[in-house]
């Protein structure tokens, strides 16, 4: 137990530190393409145990977009678009619960239930994240061309670099 | 309670989801400009629709007094052609010939606070009838605030009656040396005037003015009047206390000024 919160704590630290500090820069320093953003704090809320209470999911999704936002200067946006994909991740969960269920005491990871399996989850959960994101960040739906080019050159990258993050560290937590 | 408890358990994460995007929408609207901007306009276009129609409604109920405020101010503008020796239509002519810098656009005020920290109008014309941001808001006996957002069809004035307003304004008798007008007390009368230097004379009745520094307002504006005059120990500046000559709370009808050359200007300083 104590374990598991200290890897997550540390995941938490790693990610914000990444994200904050190196990958902010692709994303406000190119201005020729300003299409590219390259998210990968979405793999802590991600890879959190299954038996997370919902609420706490919740609410460590608004704590870490929050952190993401003191680097990124909008303070609340990535905050609204994290707040919502932590919401809805055990819908996607529930909709890819595999045919023998889930062992709730693990976490969601590649080790656990197969790379295909993880592939689709990172994937549905990432698409959405991208969205949220951009679509918060634009505040108007009047964009939605320029949003949705954002959202997938966005997620193309994110989330190939999330998938070869997390082989990389293959682990079972 | 018992129920009360158990529809907490049931949807609590639904419950804490609803209120952390409000908090982030509560963040992102304060703390962010351009998601600000676009919460201020779209605000307008579906808030400006509903305002105006109850201004109509109660807008027959002060028609004869407000009449009479447009009759007087008539007056006060002719009065002002006679004593230049304007009357004459030639000269009118020439007038509107001559290059113009200022634009005014007549408004109707649809909705004002005055009893917040900061405040607000909303006015009934916007981006299609030539308002633009920055533009000065002024009425008849003094001036109002200043546009900080435009729709089409309304735009919102921050009022003067807003702790970040910063207004140059000097005395009429010496516009050489200009201050910066703000509002830190609760009173809607009452304004300070910061930063003119304690060498100028300044005394309780003078006349504060616009100075013209800016490129929002025009020169010569009437402000108000001196109500309180005092040097602190070791300053080097006067402390002011000037008491408005509008009503602000009371404007209905109001002129915005949009400077033409601002866009000009503006770029000719930056390529220095």
């Amino acid at each position: 137990m104590n374990s598991l919160i200290y890897k997550n704590g540390l995941r938490f630290l790693g990610l914000v530190l990444i994200q904050g500090l190196i990958l902010r820069n692709i994303g406000v320093g190119w201005e020729s393409f300003p299409y590219f953003n390259v998210l990968i704090y979405p793999l802590f809320i991600l890879l959190l145990p299954m038996r997370t209470p919902t609420p706490l999911v919740i609410f460590l999704g608004f704590c870490i977009g929050i952190s993401i936002d003191m680097f990124y200067n909008s303070l609340g946006v990535h905050a609204a678009a994290m707040t919502f994909s932590a919401f809805v991740r055990p819908l996607i969960l529930k909709q890819l619960e595999p045919r023998g269920g889930y062992n709730t005491n693990y976490s969601p990871t590649a080790m656990r239930y197969g790379s295909t399996w993880f592939a689709w989850y990172a994937g549905v959960f990432m698409l959405l994240h991208c969205f949220t994101y951009f679509f918060v960040e634009a505040f108007t739906p009047y964009y939605m061309i320029d949003i949705w080019l954002k959202t997938i050159f966005s997620f193309v990258l994110s989330y190939f670099l999330i998938f070869l993050i997390h082989t990389l560290f293959n682990n079972a937590e | 309670m018992n129920n009360l408890l158990q529809i907490f358990l049931r949807y609590g994460g639904f419950l804490l989801f609803a209120l952390l995007e409000l908090v982030c929408l509560y963040l992102i609207v304060h703390y962010n400009q351009k998601q600000q901007a676009v919460y201020i306009s779209s605000m307008n276009a579906f808030t400006g629709f509903v305002d105006e129609s109850a201004e109509s409604l109660t807008t027959h109920f002060t028609l004869s007094e407000r009449m009479d405020s447009i009759a007087k101010e008539n007056a006060e503008l002719r009065e002002l052609i006679f004593n230049q020796g304007l009357n004459a239509p030639a000269r009118m002519d020439s007038i509107k010939n001559g290059r113009q810098q200022y634009q005014n656009i007549h408004a109707k005020v649809l909705t004002n606070t005055i009893n917040k920290n900061h405040n607000y109008l909303k006015l009934n014309r916007g981006s299609a009838n030539g308002i633009k941001k920055n533009s000065a808001v002024i009425d008849g006996r003094g001036i109002v605030g200043i546009v900080v957002g435009v729709a089409e069809h309304y735009s919102i004035v921050m009022s003067l009656l807003h702790r970040q307003t910063h207004i140059s304004a000097s005395t009429k008798h010496n516009n050489q040396k200009a201050g910066t007008l703000v509002w830190k007390s609760r009173d809607p009368f009452v304004m300070e005037l910061e930063n003119i230097p304690k060498y100028l004379k300044v005394a309780v009745g003078d006349t504060i003015v616009t100075s013209g520094a800016s490129l929002m307002f025009p020169g010569d504006i009437m402000i108000g009047t001196v109500a309180e005059q005092r040097v602190p120990e070791g300053s080097n500046s006067h402390e002011i206390k000037v008491l408005l000559n509008n009503n602000i709370g009371d404007a209905k009808y109001v002129y915005v000024v949009v400077n033409l050359d601002r866009e000009a200007i503006l770029e000719l300083e930056s390529s220095k």
